[in-house]
């Protein structure tokens, strides 16, 4: 990445960040609503006639922590349309052009 | 046995056995319909290198390769082809800004908007590849002129081809309806500013002649490609001499080339366009309402059973949350629960576009929740009882909660907001890229978004549905006290002497979120 002008830093932790950020919150908001599931299950199997409340607790809980992932995911979309990553074209003109092509960004 | 109730189970209820059937049927023919709409419409996908298209506005000078399928036929274009549309990377997005139609302007001469972002060179948005654009509308049929928005959602997801000048990715208002709102606000005043000014000699034109100036000018929309001529008046001029765009004018007589000249309407301000949404789909619950509630009979019609059913499963809903005191919320709650929803759900709807998917929307209705939530706190336990609210439960904590139940009611403005806005919104943005993608590798014979769609249904009312519990429960805390006694006081004195104990349980850790 000769041709970065330094900024390859910046760019690779932008973008790694706008991937890995969702994935990871994703990924525990995963974990997070598979107890909550599991747990609603469960009271669902004890008590048949109290399903309907429970599905609606569930369906809070679901949402309250889906919330958090989708936190992440504006965090992501930000990064990647409002601040905005060169594209693969500009690193590839960027990399094989001569010094002093600026990175973009 | 003496009282003993069978378990209520749902095949029991036999007065909506009937509708088993037709419901059934019905969801079927819901379906097919949206896949054989998906199959059907004509799409335009493009040569990626080619200038986008918008809805209605097929790409200029190049012929865009169709992939119409049996059944529909595709009108030429009906609009000259936007002039300072070309980019040879086609459009690209970015996301951001959902309520400015027009941010980012290194764009053809002039360029509207509030936010813009000059100097944003780059290429934003690489969800998808440069036939993204086009295919984006072109994935409703957009092309086939203004007649036939054929396509889903096609206000909002018609909106991806704005060519390269760093459009917001946002949702935008459905064209047919913002033609018209632009022809308006392209009627009425304009003003110019720019970088610099440079006359023919090439030397730099003081501002203060040209202030004030008004000439007729070409204004080149991007969007619908059309040119306006606008009379703006100089507002602000720079002293730069050089810059990415120049445009030259006569102005007075004499040659000036402006450098990066911008040209705002100041009425575009007054339509922004989350707020037109929001009011229309507003007008149109509220007319469907009243509707549906006029001449209300002891024995029901089919519409005002509807109606009942829909009430009272609201009335329910709020029971179970808030508790005794519930019925004076049923209105707020239910008119959030089924506005919020018909918003979400109106994105769907081919022609017109989610109010919700726009950040302003959103948090105006978060803001008028948790402003209702502070009020009847106040309403309710009176100033004092709200202030002692905030400070806890042990009293000398008092300067530690303060600042924690504030920043927590503060925090319930912001998730709410976001909440409802990201699931929208994010919604919305898989639809246009599932569209895109579509385009990209099948040419557009494949209608990959119409899954999304259903899940887009559940969100829309998951969302909705999840807005207005949040609701009820920020109200609950607010105004129920130990053992669920209500305090309907309606003032100050509370009449009880163990005021001690007062909001015990409502503040074991209140949810933030």
């Amino acid at each position: 990445m000769q041709n970065l002008n330094g900024l390859s830093g910046y760019l690779i932790m932008l973008a790694a960040s706008a991937g890995f950020g969702l994935a990871i919150a994703a990924g525990f908001a995963a974990m997070a609503q598979g107890r909550i599931g599991s747990a609603a299950l469960e009271g669902i199997a004890r008590q048949p006639e109290a399903a309907g409340r429970i599905q609606t607790a569930m369906i809070i809980a679901l949402a309250l922590v889906e919330s958090l992932a989708i936190y992440a995911l504006l965090v992501s979309l930000i990064i990647l349309f409002v601040i905005g990553l060169p594209t693969g074209a500009e690193v590839m003109r960027a990399l094989t052009a001569g010094a002093g092509a600026p990175a973009g960004g | 046995m003496i009282g003993y109730q069978p378990m209520k189970l749902s095949g029991n209820r036999t007065t909506l056995n009937r509708f088993r059937i037709p419901v059934r049927l019905g969801v079927t023919a819901a379906c097919a319909g949206l896949a054989a709409a998906c199959w059907l419409l004509p799409v335009q996908a493009q040569e990626p290198g080619m200038p986008t298209a918008q809805p209605g506005h097929p790409a200029p000078a190049q012929a865009p390769i169709q992939n119409e399928a049996a059944g529909s036929t595709h009108q030429g274009p009906s609009e000259p082809g936007p002039g300072g549309q070309g980019s040879p990377e086609g459009s690209e997005h970015e996301v951001g800004k959902p309520t400015d139609p027009h941010a980012g302007t290194t764009g053809h001469g002039a360029e509207t908007g509030h936010g813009t972002q000059p100097g944003h060179g780059t290429q934003p948005g690489q969800g998808a590849q440069p036939g993204h654009g086009a295919a984006a509308e072109g994935g409703h049929g957009a092309a086939a002129g203004h007649g036939k928005e054929g396509g889903h959602g096609d206000g909002e997801h018609g909106e991806g081809g704005h060519g390269k000048e760093e459009e917001a990715f946002s949702i935008h208002l459905p064209t047919w309806l913002y033609g018209p709102l632009k022809q308006l606000w392209y009627s009425g005043p304009a003003e110019l500013t720019a970088a610099g000014a440079v006359n023919a000699a090439g030397q730099p034109v003081d501002a203060s002649q040209l202030v004030g100036k008004q000439f007729e000018y070409e204004y080149h929309d991007h969007h619908s490609g059309k040119v306006y001529k606008v009379r703006p008046e100089i507002k602000q001029i720079g002293n730069r001499a050089t810059g990415a765009k120049t445009e030259t004018l006569t102005i007075d007589g004499q040659q000036v080339t402006l450098v990066e000249p911008v040209v705002k309407f100041p009425l575009e301000g007054a339509f922004p366009e989350g707020i037109v949404i929001s009011l229309l789909t507003a007008l149109g619950v509220l007319l469907t309402g009243i509707l549906l509630t006029r001449n209300l009979q002891r024995v029901p019609t089919r519409a005002q059973t509807l109606v009942e059913m829909i009430y009272g499963a609201l009335d329910g809903f709020v029971h179970g949350l808030i508790g005794p005191s519930y019925k004076r919320y049923v209105p707020l709650v239910g008119t959030a629960f089924i506005y919020i929803f018909i918003m979400n759900i109106a994105g769907l709807i081919p022609g017109w576009m989610s109010p919700t998917a726009n950040i302003n929307v959103a948090a105006g209705l978060a803001l008028v929740i948790v402003a209702y939530v502070q009020i009847e706190g106040i309403r309710v336990n009176g100033f004092v009882g709200y202030i002692r609210h905030f400070m806890g439960e042990p009293a000398w904590l008092a300067p530690l909660n303060v600042p924690i139940h504030v920043i927590g009611e503060l925090a319930r403005v912001l998730s709410l907001t976001i909440r409802l806005f990201g699931n929208i919104f994010g919604e919305d943005v898989v639809i246009v890229i599932l569209i895109a993608l579509a385009a990209k590798f099948t040419g557009g014979l494949f209608p990959a978004q119409a899954p999304m769609y259903l899940l887009a249904i559940f969100t829309s009312f998951v969302q909705a549905m999840v807005f207005s519990i949040l609701t009820c429960v920020y109200i609950a805390l607010m105004t129920v006290h130990d053992d669920g006694h209500h305090g309907e006081h309606g003032g100050h004195g509370h009449g009880h002497d163990d005021d001690h104990g007062h909001l015990q349980d409502v503040h074991a850790p209140a949810p933030a979120v």
